[in-house]
């Protein structure tokens, strides 16, 4: 059942049930007033009763004064008073036909007063031919009529009173039934009533719904026309992209004024045509607008740079993008093709790869050059290892051989000048003075070509290494310089590779004839130390330092015998991996040369 | 008569020792020439001497090195170093090594048959004559001079 039948049958229903209930008081307000009706019912079947009696007794008294005076007009009053009796007779006969036994007493009633009026017409009418009347008999005659009158009468209103009760609360009783109708037939046309309401209002909502919904699509249907049609004239205000659709077999079905800009045609003139018109002959012969779609159609877009024509027949450099546009089902229903005009972007291109061949050609220039200069510098490295090493092996020969050669010759003069001036000791003449002289000047030279040779190469280097070197060493510049030396060794600083042994003694000579030269010190602490697989000596002064400046400047501008010093110095360390630190104020200088000792050997054997 | 070996790797040198060794007028005699140290160690371990003189600056093995070696080797050969090398350091480094004692080659005229008397008799000779040579040091056999040698090495 829908619920509009449903909602129809419900208030039918409702209506249906205030009828009966309108019925039902109708009946409920009858039966009231039955209860009534029969209250006034038997008032007046008493009355009425009582309205036969009194006739009935004016009657007899009437007949007894005509009997017994024989008075005309008390026989007119007496016919009168018959006829009330009858009339009341009539009356109570009709009000009683509902009740059997009532109807009977009336019956009796009516019988008796029948019998009565019988009897004293039967004497009026003796009276009336003139005959005697026996009053007195008439009278005990008429007095038993009368008891069973008055009997009967008083059995018609004492029937009556019995009935009254009985009517009343069978009147009653149907009051209460039809109320009970009303009010509960009411009370559920008022329940079908709310609960048709309540139906009517779920209809109202549901409607109320479908309203909205129909409102808010067409909201939509709106705004999507709004969308569309800013679309098309986003489309249409394109100025530097051609915007314009083909149909599936490549004619234009759309144009914007970019397009118009860009190729010249105008709409008018362009829609319906095939858009191979805007390729060059070449590629028409080449089937390029064909194809392009093809690709197009089976890969969903295309992208193409080319020359394209414009309607005057002048040439643009183009970039297009064709992209396929197929229905929900899959069907192609025509392209869309976005030109824009590169001719612009493709000479700055050109240009552009121009400039960046020139640049890459003087980049490989640069490039080589460089590389030169790295291997000039390269060489230069070397060759300055090359020197220091040529240097270092230049003294080591000059100084092996000063004290090889010469020491050794000069030794053993000297030896032989001592055997002779034993020889000669004693005797006071010019030939041993000359002697002695000899001894004394071979023993100056002697030590002469020693220290020349110490200097140009440590002796004991080799043998004992820095740890017993530079005790030799200090003690021979201690004397030369009167400065102060002291050395501190770690226990565990060992021999080193003989380059960097060789290297760090240098760097010891270096400093300690710049802290003689130029730094007015009068002590030189030097300190060997091992840490870290690191070979440290630092050589410390307490001198006036080296002029500011002089360290600012990078390694490689150093100037002067100090700065050369300094390179030198550097120099020996970079080519073995190591470090040179030179830190200096005004109350002294620290030079720290650092070698990682254990990766030495192997750079070493790497060079070698 | 006590036998001597001479190493240094200078004719001149060895010719001037012979001079000087051969002027002093001693019971003694020249084994052998070494021209280097390894050349000396081996002799030393052939001939046997009695004493070996040892220059310092030798090619191969420096003296020093060689009087290590012979220090350790067991003999009882007493080591002389005979030095071009003038430091204050030579007579520490020439104890380091296990010889027992050193001569200046400048002073050699002077000191080297003093020297070898002083070795050979059983002490020791540093650059100068010991201050006070204990006189349990004199004739000390060669097992003694070997444990000597080790202490001082």
């Amino acid at each position: 059942m829908t619920v509009s039948v449903k909602s129809k049958a419900v208030f039918l229903s409702a209506i249906l049930l205030l009828c009966l209930c309108a019925a039902a008081s109708y009946l409920s307000f009858y039966y009231f007033r039955a209860s009534e009706r029969w209250v006034s019912h038997t008032q007046e079947v008493r009355a009425v009763t009582g309205d036969v009696e009194q006739a009935v007794n004016e009657a007899s008294r009437e007949r007894l004064s005509y009997l017994i005076g024989g008075d005309e007009s008390a026989l007119g009053r007496y016919r009168a008073a018959v006829a009330e009796v009858n009339e009341r007779m009539q009356t109570l006969q009709t009000l009683v036909p509902d009740n059997s036994v009532q109807s009977a007493n009336a019956s009796q009633l009516a019988q008796v007063t029948h019998d009565r009026l019988q009897t004293w017409e039967e004497a009026i009418a003796k009276k009336q031919r003139g005959e005697t009347v026996d009053v007195s008999q008439l009278t005990r005659q008429n007095l038993e009529l009368a008891a069973r009158s008055e009997a009967a009468s008083a059995e018609l209103r004492d029937e009556e009173n019995r009935l009254l009760p009985s009517r009343m609360a069978s009147a009653h009783h149907r009051f209460l039934l039809t109320s009970t109708m009303v009010v509960g037939s009411f009370a559920v046309a008022i329940l079908l009533m709310l609960y048709y309401y309540r139906l009517l209002q779920q209809e109202l909502q549901l409607r109320e719904a479908a309203e909205r919904l129909s409102t808010a699509a067409y909201e939509q249907e709106v705004r999507l026309r709004q969308e569309e049609q800013r679309f098309r004239l986003f489309i249409d205000a394109v100025k530097d992209y051609a915007i314009f659709t083909l149909d599936p077999k490549g004619r234009v079905s759309s144009w914007n004024e970019g397009a118009f800009r860009l190729k010249g045609y105008t709409a008018d003139e362009i829609v319906g045509r095939h858009f191979s018109v805007f390729y060059p002959q070449e590629d028409i012969r080449r089937g390029k607008p064909q194809m392009e779609l093809e690709v197009a159609k089976k890969e969903g877009r295309i992208e193409d740079e080319g020359w394209r024509l414009r309607k005057d027949g002048s040439r643009f450099w183009a970039n297009v993008i064709i992209t396929a546009i197929r229905d929900s089902a899959g069907e192609i229903i025509g392209f869309s093709k976005v030109t824009r005009d590169f001719t612009d972007r493709m000479r700055a291109q050109a240009a552009l790869q121009e400039a960046n061949i020139n640049l890459l050609a003087e980049v490989k220039e640069r490039k080589l050059a460089e590389k030169k200069l790295a291997g000039s510098e390269k060489s230069l490295r070397e060759l300055s290892r090359h020197l220091l090493r040529s240097q270092d092996e230049e003294r080591r020969r000059i100084g092996r051989d000063l004290h090889d050669s010469l020491g050794q010759s000069l030794a053993v003069l000297k030896m032989n000048l001592d055997s002779l001036d034993l020889q000669v000791g004693t005797e006071q003449n010019g030939t041993a003075r000359a002697v002695n002289s000899c001894v004394n000047l071979a023993e100056e030279a002697l030590r002469e070509v020693r220290t020349i040779s110490y200097l140009l190469y440590p002796p004991m280097l080799e043998e004992m290494g820095l740890k017993s070197a530079i005790p030799w060493y200090l003690d021979g510049f201690s004397k030369r310089s009167n400065i102060k030396t002291s050395l501190e060794v770690d226990p565990c600083f060992d021999r080193l590779p003989p380059e960097v042994e060789l290297a760090l003694f240098r760097i010891l000579q270096e400093s300690l004839t710049n802290i003689h030269r130029h730094s007015g010190s009068a002590t030189a602490k030097i300190k060997l130390s091992l840490a870290n697989g690191w070979a440290a000596m630092e050589i410390t002064d307490e001198g006036k330092g080296i002029p500011a400046g002089l360290l600012e400047q990078s390694g490689e501008d150093w100037m002067g015998s100090l700065g050369v010093g300094l390179r030198g110095m550097n120099e020996r360390m970079r080519q073995l991996g190591g470090r040179l630190e030179v830190s200096s104020t005004e109350n002294g200088t620290v030079v720290t040369a650092g070698v990682p000792a254990e990766k030495v050997q192997a750079r070493l054997n790497r060079t070698a | 008569m006590a036998r001597i070996l001479i190493a240094d790797d200078h004719e001149i040198v060895l010719e001037g020792i012979r001079t000087i060794l051969g002027r002093a007028g001693r019971d003694w005699e020249i084994c052998g020439e070494a021209r280097n140290g390894r050349m000396a160690v081996e002799m030393v371990r052939t001939l046997k001497p009695d004493i070996v003189v040892l220059d310092v600056t030798m090619p191969e093995m420096s003296g020093l090195q060689a009087a290590k070696q012979i220090a350790l080797g067991g003999t009882a050969c007493r080591i002389l170093i005979f030095t071009m090398h003038e430091s204050e350091r030579l007579s520490a480094e020439v104890r380091q090594t296990g010889a027992h004692g050193y001569v200046l080659k400048s002073q050699a005229a002077r000191d080297l048959v003093r020297a070898i008397e002083y070795l050979l008799g059983g002490h020791t000779f540093y650059g100068a004559p010991p201050e006070a040579a204990p006189a349990s040091k004199t004739n000390l056999g060669p097992a003694k001079f070997f444990v000597q040698a080790l202490a001082m090495g």
